[in-house]
This record gives C-alpha cells, structure tokens and sequence, in this order.
C-alpha cells in the first residue's frame, strides 16, 4: 500500500462510527441464525429423499409418505428399541460394542450435557429431534455425503428392516447392490474408552474433527466381506458397514471388495448431516 | 474447546472490523448490523462443516462474505442510491462525527461495487487481483472503480486527504 493508499485507509477507519457496544449480542444472533440456517439445508437434503423411497421398514413406523415431517423426530410404533438388530458381520470380526454381534442397544439414560458457560448465553442441546434424518433419508444423505451415486432402495423385509427414533436410527440400504447399514445410537460417557476397547481386528484413530473413529475389517466369513467403521460425535455412536454382497452372509459377492472405502465409512460416519 | 466455543471466540474478535466495514458497506448502522448478523451466520454454517477442508482464513473468508452478501443483497434490492445534490462540506475538522457524515455521504453517491472495491482495497489491503477474484470482475473494473470512488471521495473532501487528515 502507498503512502496515498495510506491516508484512504486511515480516513475509512477513523470516519466509521465505533465498535458495537454489545459485541455479543450480535455474535449471538449471528449463530442463532447459523443453527437455523444448517437446519433449513439438512430438512432440504430430506424432503428430496421423501421422493425416492416408498415402503418404510416392517415393524417400526416412520413417517408415513405424503405426510408428517420429514426431517423431524419420529417414533416406533411398537417397541422403543428399534428393531430387528443389524445383521452381523462374520462372527470373527470384532465391534464397536462390548457383544459379539452388533445391535441396536436400547440407549443408556442420556444425561443432557449442557456446553461449559460461554460469555454468550447459548440454547442447552435437547433431547429430542436431535438425529434430524429418518431411516429413509439415510441412502440419499449417503449419497450425498460421498458426492456420488449408489444408493438403492432402502431394505424393509426381516432380517433387515429399518427404523429410526429420537435417539437412535438403523437402516439397511443397498449401495451399488450390496447392503449398506447405518446404525446410530446413544453413545456413553467416555467415547474414547469405548473406541480404544474396540478390541481385536480393530483401529482407533482420530477422524478429522478429531472425533474418536473406529475401523475394522476387512473380514470374511460366510462368503462375504465386510469392513465398517464408528465415529463418536454429538453424544451418539454412528456405525457405518459395508459389504461386498447383497446379504450379510451366505451369498455370491457382487464384487471383490465392499464398495464404500474406508475414507467413505468415515466420511459417512463422522458426518454431521445427521444432527441438527 | 468445542466448535461453537471456537467460532465464538473468532467472531467476537472479529466484529470491529466486520461493523466497520459493513457500515462503509452500507451507510446504515442498522443495515451494517444486519449485514454482520447474515455474514456471521454463513460463515458458522462453513466453520461447522465437516466436508470439505476447513477454513484456510477465516478474517479473510469473513470479510470476503461479508462484501459477497452485501452485493448479493444489492442486487436483490429494488432501492436507489439516495442522491446528494450537493457536495458535503465539513464543518468543524477535528470532529469525528462531521467526519463520519461526510464519508457517509461520498460513500452514497457510490455504486455498491464502487464502495465494495474501496473497503476491500484500502480496509482490507488486498491487491487489485484478489478484489477482481471477490467481486467476480475484471482487475481493469476494480482499477477504473478506484479512480470513481477516489474521485469522489476528492470532490467531498478536497484534493487533498493528507491535509484533511493531518488537520484533525
């Protein structure tokens, strides 16, 4: 900047009126509208998935086609654990939890952790509506988290039935025609005890966010590969699996390898299209 | 510290030179503050995701979206510049406050490009190229918008600013 250029600044700065007296006041109104903006473009990314998926999962209710919100909390109908389990991956294959297979736990009692006092009076997180997508958002927000296309339609008959709650979600999909699933639920109290006790087979790590991640596989068993991976992010455990056929055993794989890399189960995992 | 923690920490940080140039942007205390409002919600919606790389510099992305919304809304506008049928004299040098009306008034008779350019220029001193990249026009544009804005700011001010300046 010349010695002109200069004095042009130096009369913008000092012929502008002073700093706001109530700086926070107007930080906080500016993520006051953030949060609501991140949340008008996740419930866009859902309304899109609505016109793709019909039949919603045996067993659970989710939001009926052609009504309810699609983006909002949803309850099922008649068990509060969502169910069936996923299916598990070969036996051999360690996971994220402490039992053999993986499944949709019925959460622990959440405590609501409220952030650590800032100077700008922040809304508490809530319970409720917090997984912001449906079972049948899921194979779109996949789609979209990878930038790509694959997802097929959403798996509704038993062992593989979908269903999604306030506090916890399961979706079995197909990805280029293999199964997919997406599993997430409650996480407790200490994310990074949880991945570091991950046990054999499996790889704690950091994701970008620095979020625990969990990687395992891959592992065959049955005819089949699998390979999946777990971000504790947001107070939940997501899991993502990938498999090389459409079942989780007993088939001819579809191809050599599970198609979602492990970058992709990460991405998906550690997103955070998930939440509001 | 969470992410919420670390975006609040930057933004407050921040707001002086993002009010500053929001009202040289818009000459209104409360359009300035609505723009600062707009902007840092944009930029926690960029700060909060988790695709993609993160924020190379996040003073720079802000004052950079800053402009951006500001023309973008510009745009939008059915309103006209209000005109100044007259050049602003000073009344007293040495008092901030006719300094701020003038400026204020020399920055009306501007097109928003114009007063986009001089922010982004002499507040933000960034080189011609990187203006031309921010308002999406050629570095010949932002160059003939400087000569218009400097000109204008001249004819309220007078020829000088460094006498204008050094007599406060």
């Amino acid at each position: 900047m010349d010695h002109q250029d200069e004095h042009i600044g130096q009369l913008l700065v000092q012929g502008s009126p002073p700093s706001p007296s109530d700086p926070q006041r107007l930080v906080a109104a500016g993520i006051t509208r953030g949060r609501a903006l991140r949340r008008r473009q996740r419930a866009g990314t859902a309304a899109a998935a609505l016109a793709v998926f019909g039949v919603i999962g045996v067993g659970a209710v989710v939001v009926p086609l052609g009504g309810g919100d699609p983006a909002g909390s949803t309850s099922v109908a008649s068990d509060p654990t969502p169910s069936p389990t996923p299916s598990a991956p070969p036996s051999s294959t360690p996971l994220p939890t402490p039992t053999s297979e993986p499944s949709v736990s019925t959460p622990p009692s959440a405590s609501i952790s409220t952030p650590p006092s800032a100077s700008v009076s922040m809304p508490p997180p809530t319970l409720s509506g917090t997984i912001t997508v449906t079972a049948r958002d899921v194979p779109a927000t996949v789609a979209e988290i990878l930038g790509r296309d694959g997802a097929g339609e959403l798996r509704t008959a038993a062992p593989y039935s979908s269903a999604s709650g306030p506090d916890d979600l399961v979706a079995h999909f197909s990805w280029q025609g293999t199964l997919t699933t997406v599993v997430i639920e409650r996480a407790g109290a200490n994310p990074q005890q949880a991945c570091r006790a991950g046990g054999k087979g499996t790889t704690c790590s950091t994701d970008a966010d620095g979020d625990p991640l969990l990687t395992w596989g891959p592992t065959t068993a049955d005819q089949v590969t699998a390979q999946g991976a777990t971000v504790w992010q947001n107070g939940f455990q997501v899991s993502v699996l990938s498999y090389n056929a459409a079942d989780g055993k007993d088939t001819a794989p579809l191809m050599d390898a599970p198609p979602l890399s492990f970058d992709d189960l990460a991405s998906v995992a550690g997103s955070d299209a998930w939440f509001s | 510290m969470t992410k919420d923690q670390e975006f609040e920490e930057f933004a407050l940080a921040r707001i002086p030179q993002l009010h500053r140039s929001a009202w040289l942007l818009c000459g209104d205390a409360h359009r300035a503050e609505d723009l600062v409002q707009e902007t840092l919600a944009k930029v926690y919606v960029r700060w909060h995701r988790k695709l993609g790389r993160p924020i190379e510099n996040p003073a720079a992305y802000a004052q950079t979206c800053l402009v951006r919304v500001f023309i973008s809304a510009q745009r939008r506008s059915s309103t006209h510049e209000r005109p100044i049928e007259a050049p602003v004299e000073l009344a007293a040098r040495g008092d901030d406050t006719d300094l701020r009306v003038a400026l204020a008034g020399a920055l009306g008779e501007l097109q928003p490009l114009d007063r986009a350019v001089l922010v982004l220029r002499y507040l933000d001193d960034r080189p011609v190229a990187e203006v031309a990249e921010v308002l999406g026009c050629s570095q010949g544009a932002v160059r003939s918008r400087t000569l218009r804005a400097l000109e204008r700011l001249r004819a309220v001010f007078g020829p000088s600013l460094v006498d204008l300046l050094h007599h406060r």
